[in-house]
């Protein structure tokens, strides 16, 4: 409830989601990113399918970055889509759009709009974005995306 | 020209530019050129003409400008494209021969002219009319070297206004406003993203963001393999150690902005990541004792001064003290609870 009550005022009085984010940004998913391996840990005990494991860890480590970040257009994209693959049981498709866009951003004369479309397809429901957003929701995003990989980095180098 | 300035406040008498409806403004643009027309006797150039027309006429002025001219991102009023496309249907009958020498005209006192347009007002339009018309009195002579200027300055994006006279104008209108406001912000993303400060180019960049965004999320991807791999393995003893070593690395790189003050921030932070780490930890899973122990050790020094920086809100008044508040009194609580 205080959680929610959080992320409400967050949205509502914030005037620079960004700066609240990067403060808390860090704790928030390590806090929930440790919890939630703790429980595929337990789980794993069961000797499930490396992949199951795998599919596991990567709706948490996002799962994670949707809750630590709130507040921004990138962030509900990112969670419809985990909620849609979650019931779906599907692999995260982010893997195979960077493949598709890499191939298309390899092409030598691509219009700056088609550019564009390709940055705002990397954003998770970036095509709902309003184009004058796009570019706050874009910084908000890589900004995150390092947190991120930071995070993960910390938490593997710890851990190995 | 005074007989301009009349007629043009008594146009503008009824209200503001934007009460005035289409066709009032055609009425008005066609009276001023046909008004003109007669000045023609008096040995002026057409393009003189041209430039009286603006100088007299308000709103018609407004129209003309917007007409001949590509919109400026840099309007505050916001230049609506609503207005842009109903100025787009009006008549276009003999201005589309002479948008250049409107352009060249009206470059002089363009940024009475934004200006104006910001405010919209009708006695700044009136004062400026004044000043408008010294100028491009003054600037006939050099009308054809400002004609060059104004062509180079063209793809210039401050001096980026839409000509009429093309039926697709509004969409490339709104297209080009767009295209400007990102190329804006797009400097914002330099700064994110290493090693984009050296290209210049939009494309360039945006090939470095976009290439740059793939990066981090396959590399997201892949940590999250390994930690999977990784996972049966998971100790977390050493919680609280890497908790400050996720502070210490995550700042630098995230920059954040100068106004935190960093030392302070940092200890307040860590503090209550240990918090929250170990408020998590025992909330999932049975702590073993030393951990408990560890975690009693840490946070005892601290909680006096923790306290001490809930008191004190310098740091976050910049950022937000509600919502930031809520998660401190949360971490708190947590805490309280072990």
């Amino acid at each position: 409830m205080e959680a929610q009550q959080q992320n409400k005022r967050r949205r509502v009085y914030s005037m620079e989601p960004n700066k609240i984010v990067q403060s808390i940004f860090a704790r928030n998913y390590l806090s929930y990113l440790v919890s939630a391996l703790m429980k595929i840990k337990e789980n794993t005990s069961s000797s499930k399918d490396h992949n199951d494991i795998c599919k596991n860890v990567k709706y948490e480590v996002e799962m994670a970055m949707v809750l630590s970040a709130q507040g921004f257009a990138w962030s509900n994209g990112l969670k419809v889509k985990l909620q849609r693959e979650h019931i779906n049981n599907v692999a995260t498709t982010e893997g195979d759009n960077n493949l598709g866009m890499e191939k298309d951003s390899v092409r030598e004369d691509k219009e700056d709009e088609e550019k564009m479309k390709n940055l705002i397809s990397l954003i998770p429901g970036g095509e709902e974005i309003c184009d004058e957003q796009v570019v706050n929701e874009l910084e908000s995003y890589i900004k995150c995306l390092q947190m991120q990989v930071n995070v993960l980095q910390c938490l593997i180098a710890e851990t190995c | 020209m005074l007989h301009c300035l009349n007629t043009s406040s008594n146009l503008v008498g009824g209200g503001n530019i934007s009460d005035m409806t289409v066709l009032e403004r055609q009425r008005a643009r066609i009276k001023f050129q046909n008004e003109h027309q007669q000045f023609s006797g008096n040995g002026f150039s057409s393009s003189h003409q041209q430039q009286f027309m603006m100088l007299g006429c308000d709103s018609a002025l407004g129209e003309i400008v917007t007409n001949s001219m590509k919109p400026d991102p840099d309007y505050e009023n916001g230049f609506d494209e609503e207005t842009v496309k109903k100025r787009k249907t009006d008549n276009k009958v003999d201005l589309n021969s002479k948008d250049k020498r409107i352009k060249v005209c009206v470059e002089e006192g363009e940024s009475k002219i934004v200006e104006q347009r910001k405010g919209q007002k009708n006695t700044k339009f009136n004062n400026g009319n004044k000043n408008k018309r010294e100028n491009c009195e003054d600037s006939n002579s050099k009308e054809n070297s400002k004609g060059s200027e104004i062509q180079n300055q063209k793809p210039d994006y401050i001096h980026v206004r839409a000509r009429r006279g093309q039926a697709t104008d509004s969409h490339s209108l709104a297209e080009r406003v767009r295209r400007e406001k990102i190329s804006e912000r797009m400097k914002y993303l330099q700064d994110l993203v290493p090693g984009c400060n050296k290209i210049a180019g939009k494309a360039g960049m945006l090939d470095e963001i976009i290439n740059y965004v793939q990066s981090l999320q396959r590399q997201v991807e892949f940590l999250s393999m390994k930690l999977a791999a990784v996972n049966p393995r998971l100790d977390f003893n050493i919680d609280e150690l890497f908790a400050k070593e996720v502070f210490t690395q995550n700042f630098p790189t995230t920059g954040i902005p100068s106004e935190m003050t960093n030392p302070a921030y940092l200890q307040f932070n860590s503090a209550q990541q240990l918090v929250s780490c170990c408020g998590g930890l025992i909330n999932n899973m049975g702590i073993i004792p030393p951990e408990i122990g560890l975690c009693r050790n840490i946070n005892a020094p601290t909680s006096a001064s923790l306290p001490e920086i809930f008191l004190d809100s310098s740091i976050f008044t910049h950022i937000l003290p509600s919502s930031t508040w809520e998660g401190m009194v949360e971490a708190s609580n947590m805490k309280m609870e072990m």
